[in-house]
């Protein structure tokens, strides 16, 4: 049986832990980095166990739980002052955060 | 007592609604200094909601074998005005709109739910560690761990707080802690509960399931909450017939196969295999045909399954960002600072890694590597499941390699705290349905769990062949002893050593002898 090619050894170095936590929207404190980074080997071994044999012509798509549609049909929302009572701010209709854009203008 | 014995107690008016939800709650206060299976008791509402479930069976409308019945719920299932916290920092104050769709049935049935149940923060973890408000301890032990992520929930059980709960079951969830605490755990088939109000943590495996003493309470139960729900495209109707009716314990002819991997010495402890032997001899005994069966696949079904799960985590918990609901932190520059503080402050330390992985999983370079081929193995798994059950009805192993460990032990070895899903996670990869029982103790009186998987849909022959074992052995009364209704009646220790009853005689009861037997009023 044909095997599959090795699995590419995932990198579990700082500069892979602080990439990963910049898409993660996270912080790490310098105790944290080093911890992840010996955490995320430990865990990198666990997953690594990926060869099954030649699965070159198994797809992947099967394996996704099946999902049924429903008529499409127009019902009301949640009111808005109980989705918003979990808010950490907000005003009477709206979310609150800060601002996305600089509102300095063109410079 | 049972959740059945209980409902059965309040149908025939030996016992109220309010005196049985009234001790759940006393016992739950009592125990949870001890064990830290609550995070919230919900007492007014509880009692309030007693009253109306009362009123409805005196007049008739609610007949349910699960009526008036106390109940707990997994942290991470929302309750509508009851705080559902998910054992996270992020999610410490928030209180949800809406209940999800297991508990308006499983409310709709008339059970009452006294509180919601500690657990692993975001169900990331398997010892119940890792959550935000401390970690749960076993009530036969309690210097040893409940198990998780669903802890609380097998905590709550064992200790006979409630007769059952509602947990999660991402990898195992619901299964390895019941093997824990000595209680019965079921994962049904993937669609056959809605998760809509499930907070997510890995929705292609997410399975709500019960924790209970027996399998047949966790047929009433799931009976009640299974269904199709418009609001999970996943969930459908699975069964022709409730569950609970057609527990027969008949298993004469049936196919079990032992998963022979499953028992090796060096995946499993001696201890834990002898007992799970035993267990099918026992079915053997009743007419049951055994034999060995290999699954080769265990480890990379292993590998494929954490790295979908980091996967799928990451992208559920990016909609925690501070805005909306949940953590906010108090000092941040602009709003991308906003999202990275709260994150950073409201996530632990086992999610912050787990996101970590998942987020690198998931980029330039590893996608294909792991992700996309941890599915195509998902997929050679399922046909390999579906080659394997030709040939046999049910797989028979142990729930986990070994029982359950003292707390903080796996603190120096996290690898072998993630390695004990290993036989728990194949039933999540290909969805099917499992049930986790007690078959035994170990030299230090922890009990043992084994663990039958059917195929999909075939969630009534599992809990079958769990409730044959059951009606033939007691070791599911393990620790019954410990009820919540122990000081206000007699409770009879029924578990001679060996965990069988001399004689078939079975007594439960606390309000006069009680069969073990399903009787007709309970089938719905």
């Amino acid at each position: 049986m044909r095997r599959q090619k090795a699995l590419k050894y995932m990198k579990t170095d700082r500069n892979t832990v602080l990439r990963a936590a910049e898409l993660s929207k996270l912080i790490l404190t310098e105790d944290e980095t080093e911890k992840m980074v010996t955490e995320l080997g430990k865990l990198a071994e666990i997953i690594g166990n990926l060869d099954i044999g030649d699965i070159s012509e198994t797809g992947s798509e099967a394996a996704q739980p099946v999902s049924e549609a429903r008529e499409d049909e127009v019902k009301p929302s949640a009111e808005r002052d109980k989705i918003l009572q979990n808010a950490p701010e907000h005003t009477e209709e709206y979310f609150c955060a800060p601002d996305t854009f600089d509102k300095g203008g063109d410079e | 007592m049972t959740a059945l014995e209980t409902g059965r107690l309040i149908r025939s008016g030996k016992l109220s609604v309010t005196e049985a939800v009234s001790t759940a709650l006393e016992a739950a206060e009592r125990e949870n200094g001890r064990i830290n299976a609550f995070i919230t008791i919900c007492r007014e509402k509880a009692l309030m909601r007693a009253a109306d479930v009362q009123k409805r069976i005196d007049d008739g409308t609610l007949t349910s074998p699960l009526a008036g019945v106390p109940v707990a719920v997994k942290d991470n299932i929302c309750t509508d005005g009851i705080r559902t916290t998910c054992a996270s920092k992020m999610l410490e104050n928030f209180v949800p709109f809406y209940s999800a769709s297991a508990v308006e049935k499983l409310e709709r049935a008339g059970a009452v739910i006294i509180g919601k149940l500690n657990m692993d923060e975001f169900a990331m973890g398997s010892l119940s560690e890792t959550s935000y408000f401390g970690p749960v301890h076993n009530p036969l032990d309690a210097e040893r761990s409940a198990g998780g992520s669903s802890g609380g929930c097998a905590a709550a059980v064992a200790a006979g707080i409630i007769p059952a709960a509602l947990g999660s079951d991402t990898g195992g969830s619901v299964r390895q802690p019941s093997a824990y605490c000595g209680v019965t755990g079921f994962k049904p088939t993937y669609g056959a509960v809605s998760r809509y109000g499930l907070i997510a943590y890995a929705s292609s495996f997410d399975q709500i399931g019960p924790v209970c003493r027996t399998a047949a309470d966790c047929a009433a139960v799931t009976d009640a909450v299974c269904g199709a729900d418009e609001s999970d495209s996943t969930s459908r109707n699975m069964f022709s017939s409730s569950l609970l009716s057609g527990l027969t314990g008949d298993v004469k002819g049936l196919r079990i196969g032992v998963l022979k991997e499953s028992l090796d010495a060096g995946m499993t402890e001696a201890g834990t295999a002898q007992k799970v032997l035993e267990a099918a001899k026992e079915l053997e005994k009743a007419g049951a045909q055994v034999k060995e069966v290999s699954f080769p696949y265990l480890k990379q079904a292993f590998s494929a399954y954490y790295t979908i799960a980091m996967a799928e985590a990451s992208s559920n918990l990016a909609r925690f960002d501070g805005i909306k609901y949940g953590f906010r932190a108090e000092n941040f520059e602009d709003l991308n600072d906003l999202y990275c503080r709260s994150r950073s402050e409201g996530f632990g330390t086992e999610v912050k890694k787990r996101i970590l992985l998942g987020t690198t999983i998931l980029s330039g370079g590893y996608y294909d590597e792991y992700y996309l081929k941890a599915m195509k193995i998902r997929e050679a798994v399922r046909r390999e499941l579906d080659r394997i059950f030709t040939g046999t009805d049910l797989l028979l192993t142990p729930t986990a390699p070994g029982t359950a460990p003292l707390i903080g032990s796996g603190a120096s070895d996290p690898v072998s705290v993630y390695c004990s899903d290993v036989f728990t996670i194949f039933a999540n990869l290909a969805g099917l349905p499992s049930v986790s029982f007690p078959c035994g103790t170990d030299e230090n009186g922890m009990p043992v769990g084994a663990q039958f998987t059917g195929r999909a849909a075939d969630d009534g022959l599992v809990l079958n062949a769990a409730h044959a074992f059951q009606i033939r052995t007691d070791w599911h009364m393990l620790g019954s002893s410990l009820s919540a209704y122990r000081d206000s009646v007699t409770v009879q220790s029924h578990v001679p050593a060996g965990g069988k009853l001399p004689d078939e005689k079975r007594t439960l009861g606390k309000w006069g002898e009680e069969s073990y037997e399903i009787r007709n009023s309970d089938r719905p």
